[in-house]
């Protein structure tokens, strides 16, 4: 998984808990690397798995909200590091109908070990898109939280998303 | 306070150390990905630098146009192997570099193209390069450009230079253009071409070639094969499959000896020299083809197995040729027999098998009276006569004999008789008969005669010329006695010949000289009183001394020398009459015309000129012929004589009672006088049925108008018995001898003088 989901993930809880909290828990998360994340590495799926239960454990919030709010807390970080790949989009749906064929074409140039998400338009209209979504590592809480934050920054107050379990992946319907 | 203010250290140092192995950890990753970044973009460069490469062997030049700036870039690999060269350029300025002929095409391609009508560009057109290709057109320049010719292609410009040089292929080099649009827009317009273009100018000079050479092979006229080593046919033209009647799809692959005899040719000088030519002929054909086979050796290139080139040249025709040729050489044009050649080596070859049991006999065949046939009916009537007469000979000769044309009118036959003796040989008597059969020239009916000299061996040694030579006396002995008739040669005739041949050519000579004299035998009225004279031809040869007219007449006639003779004759007789006259105006000079003047429709005025010239009127002359002219097969003096009497020649009819003496011609013919030959004198003179017909024949042509002359008057009595029979004039040596004209003159000139005396 790449290191950046790890940097982002520390920094939201320092900003949103504490440094302390951070700090806790990757100590108390024993990894060979001590936390010392690099946005530029790759790490076991695993260790996110862990700092996202520590962080549970620790604050008393369930996995998938703590999982929500970090895919929202990610939009923005997005926004601020890759703007160039929001230029031209009017709305969240015109940024989702190109997660596949533009955004992850990008990622994969930077990052080619990346193992990104699969997110197929099944359907688009002017106020809606559907979207299934098929990822190895089944986060649909982190999808929904970036598209979430997404209509948030995009200024979608009508916003809802609505997600359908499908036979090995999620359809999401959203809405603006 | 400071347990958490030590704690808050404490978690300060470990972030701190946190983020100092992160960053460590960073720099690792991104120090691997510049690495690794490197290695990319040189395998990247590498495979660039092979690509140009590619395209550098390939004299291939990239081109990509974008539909933004509607510019090309070109990136070309300058031959030299120098860098890359990048220009610019607009379509507009391609289009005027484009050939006028192959520019509309290329127009329309460019927009079907960019209209997603085709898959792809691919177009081959004739493009004339910039004068400098090494300056190069930049970006702003090209855009320069675009904007002056604008991006329409159709639009009507001025005149592109490069137009005047449409007609001189040398200006323009041809170019191979390919590409595929590679970027489209939303609306599917395309955004971006890119492809290839390529200086094929070389290949497809080359290709030219090869198709030419490909042609010229195709449509040799001689038949031609590329066999490989084998010897399987690899390639047939046209005219191969013709020539042995097969197809294309027959002959491949199959060995050339099926349809050609091989020979045993030397193949050692075919491995020296590379070719060779031979003759051999087709196999499986009927009939049978003689070819002229040239066979060369060559290799596609040097490492390739060897092929052969053959052509075969079809010699019937040239054998045909050469046969036609040889026959030529050896026939006589006109009549296909033999020449005078062929004879020569074919009777050397029979001579040489003559032995006294089996004797070779030679013939000598000579036309009677072809001259004639020739003046009055033409070269062409007297070819077809020789044809004729050709081809009956032809018809009877016996097998393992031969006929050939000696030359003119002249034939020789060979031919082992059956019997010994000449005498018992029926083949002369065939040939004289076959002869004399009629034949038909220009509507008319005439008969020739031959005169025949034959002559045999059974000596293997003689001369072929010997032999001809003593055939060829044998003929001018039967010439000389008469024509029409057979003579066997006896020793002494070459003699004879030989003594002829000289006094011939001794003859000829007088006539050109006017060194025939002419005698003047006197005539006789029935008072005694001279009234004319016949004029008799006298040669006095330098070498044989005097020469009887017996002799020389018919050598004149035989050969040629007519003509002139005759002339002297009119000429001679015009200036007799016109002396004597002189003397006594009713003196006439009568003359002997041959049988062939009486043919000759000009004889009339030929004698009028002769008369005035000699200022003698026509009854001056009388004109003798004999009964020969009728005989003449198929002739018709009878017009000649009417036009003659008409001016007021006398005709007389000489030797009257000789020959044939047929009654008819008395009747018939426009007759002034009829001289009775002596012979009839002298028999009337002893046998009275002799004398009762003499009597009958003059009481009859006195009846029909015509009056008597008689010859040969040597008796009293014979004068007597004529007198009897009232004879109007008499001719002999009881009266006269014949004299030189001058002598004849005076014995005039005495009767005038006496008559004048008497008065």
């Amino acid at each position: 998984m790449l290191g950046m989901i790890f940097t982002e993930l520390v920094e939201m809880v320092e900003e949103r808990f504490s440094p302390a909290l951070a700090d806790d828990i990757l100590a108390e998360a024993g990894l060979d690397h001590g936390g010392a994340y690099t946005a530029v590495g790759y790490y076991p799926f695993e260790e996110l798995q862990t700092l996202v239960g520590l962080l549970a454990a620790r604050t008393g919030i369930a996995v998938p909200d703590l999982i929500e709010a970090f895919g929202q807390y990610l939009f923005l970080s997005f926004t601020r590091s890759h703007s160039t790949l929001l230029a031209g989009k009017t709305t969240l749906l015109d940024l989702l109908e190109t997660l596949d064929g533009d955004i992850h074409k990008e990622v994969y140039k930077l990052y080619p070990e990346a193992r990104l998400p699969e997110f197929r338009v099944i359907s688009r209209t002017e106020q809606q898109i559907e979207l299934e979504y098929r990822s190895p590592h089944n986060l649909q809480p982190l999808a929904l939280g970036l598209i979430k934050g997404g209509g948030a920054w995009f200024g979608h107050p009508q916003l809802t998303v609505e997600s359908v379990p499908l036979q090995g992946s999620t359809l999401f319907r959203v809405q603006i | 306070m400071n347990t958490s203010l030590d704690a808050e250290i404490l978690r300060l140092e470990r972030r701190l150390e946190r983020e100092r192995t992160a960053r460590k950890a960073a720099e690792l990753v991104l120090s691997e990905k510049s690495a690794e970044l490197y290695q990319a973009l040189e395998l990247g460069r590498n495979d660039r630098r092979r690509l140009e490469l590619a395209l550098w062997a390939g004299n291939e030049s990239i081109w990509d146009w974008n539909a933004r700036e509607q510019i090309y870039e070109l990136i070309s690999f300058p031959p030299n192997g120098s860098q890359m060269t990048r220009s610019w350029g607009a379509f507009a300025q391609v289009t005027r570099r484009i050939h006028p002929n192959d520019r509309q095409q290329f127009k329309l391609r460019w927009q079907l193209f960019l209209s997603g009508n085709l898959d792809s560009f691919d177009l081959t057109l004739r493009y004339q390069s910039p004068a400098d290709p090494e300056q190069l057109q930049s970006l702003e320049q090209a855009l320069a450009g675009r904007d002056k010719y604008g991006s329409d292609l159709y639009a009507e410009h001025s005149a592109c230079p490069c137009d005047q040089d449409a007609t001189n292929p040398a200006k323009w080099n041809w170019i191979h253009w390919r590409g595929r649009i590679v970027e489209y827009s939303e609306d599917n317009t395309p955004l971006r071409a890119v492809g290839t273009v390529k200086d094929i100018t070389h290949y497809r000079s080359t290709q030219e070639s090869y198709l030419l050479m490909a042609s010229a092979f195709a449509n040799s006229r001689e038949a031609m094969v590329i066999t490989d080593q084998h010897g399987l046919i690899k390639e047939a033209n046209c005219s191969f499959l013709e020539l042995f009647n097969t197809s294309e799809e027959a002959v491949i692959r199959v060995p050339l000896n099926r349809y050609i005899e091989s020979t045993d040719n030397p193949r050692r000088s075919l491995d020296e020299t590379g070719s060779i030519t031979y003759e051999t002929s087709s196999c499986g054909l009927q009939p049978e083809i003689p070819l002229e086979v040239s066979r060369n050796h060559f290799q596609h290139d040097n490492n390739s197995q060897h092929f052969s080139i053959i052509t075969l040249r079809n010699l019937t025709e040239r054998q045909r040729a050469d046969r036609a040729l040889q026959h030529m050489a050896r026939h006589d044009g006109l009549t296909n027999l033999p020449n005078r050649g062929a004879l020569h080596e074919e009777l050397e070859k029979m001579l040489a098998q003559a032995h006294a049991e089996r004797p070779l006999a030679l013939m000598f065949v000579d036309l009677d009276g072809f001259k004639a046939v020739n003046d009055e009916f033409g070269h062409i009537a007297a070819d077809l006569l020789l044809v004729t007469q050709a081809r009956r000979m032809l018809a009877i000769i016996p097998e393992q004999g031969l006929v050939a044309r000696w030359g003119g009118d002249e034939f020789v036959f060979c031919w082992w008789p059956p019997q010994g003796d000449l005498n018992q040989c029926r083949l002369p008597n065939m040939v004289l008969k076959a002869i004399r059969e009629p034949m038909s020239l220009n509507t008319a009916s005439i008969r020739l005669s031959a005169s025949i000299g034959v002559v045999a061996t059974t000596d293997p040694g003689t001369e072929a010329t010997e032999l001809i030579r003593q055939a060829d006396a044998a003929m001018y002995e039967a010439k000389a006695l008469g024509r029409n008739r057979i003579q066997i040669y006896c020793d002494g005739m070459s003699k004879a010949a030989s003594h002829r041949a000289s006094l011939l050519s001794e003859l000829g000579h007088a006539i050109d000289q006017d060194q025939i004299s002419f005698y003047v035998q006197p005539k006789f009225d029935a008072g005694q009183r001279i009234c004319g004279g016949e004029m008799l031809a006298r040669w006095t040869s330098a070498s044989a001394g005097f020469v009887s007219p017996a002799e020389f007449i018919p050598m004149i006639e035989q050969n040629g020398l007519s003509a002139a003779f005759a002339e002297a004759v009119m000429r001679s007789g015009c200036r007799f009459a016109s002396e004597a006259r002189q003397l006594d105006p009713d003196i006439h000079i009568a003359i002997n015309l041959s049988g062939w003047q009486m043919l000759d429709n000009s004889l009339p005025e030929k004698l009028l000129a002769h008369c005035q010239q000699a200022n003698v009127p026509c009854q001056a002359l009388e004109l003798e012929i004999t009964e020969s002219v009728f005989l003449q097969p198929d002739s018709n003096p009878l017009g000649i004589m009417n036009r003659l009497r008409k001016h007021g020649f006398r005709i007389a009819i000489d030797d009257f009672g000789t020959g044939y003496s047929s009654l008819s011609y008395l009747r018939d013919m426009p007759l002034d006088t009829v001289k009775i030959d002596r012979s009839f004198v002298i028999d009337a003179d002893a046998n009275e049925r002799a004398r009762k017909i003499l009597s009958a024949i003059i009481q009859m042509s006195h009846d029909l108008g015509m009056k008597i002359v008689a010859e040969g008057v040597e008796t009293p009595d014979q004068l007597q018995l004529l007198q009897q029979l009232q004879v109007e004039t008499y001719q002999g040596f009881l009266f006269a001898r014949p004299v030189p004209f001058e002598d004849f003159l005076q014995l005039v000139r005495d009767q005038a003088n006496a008559a004048s005396v008497d008065h």
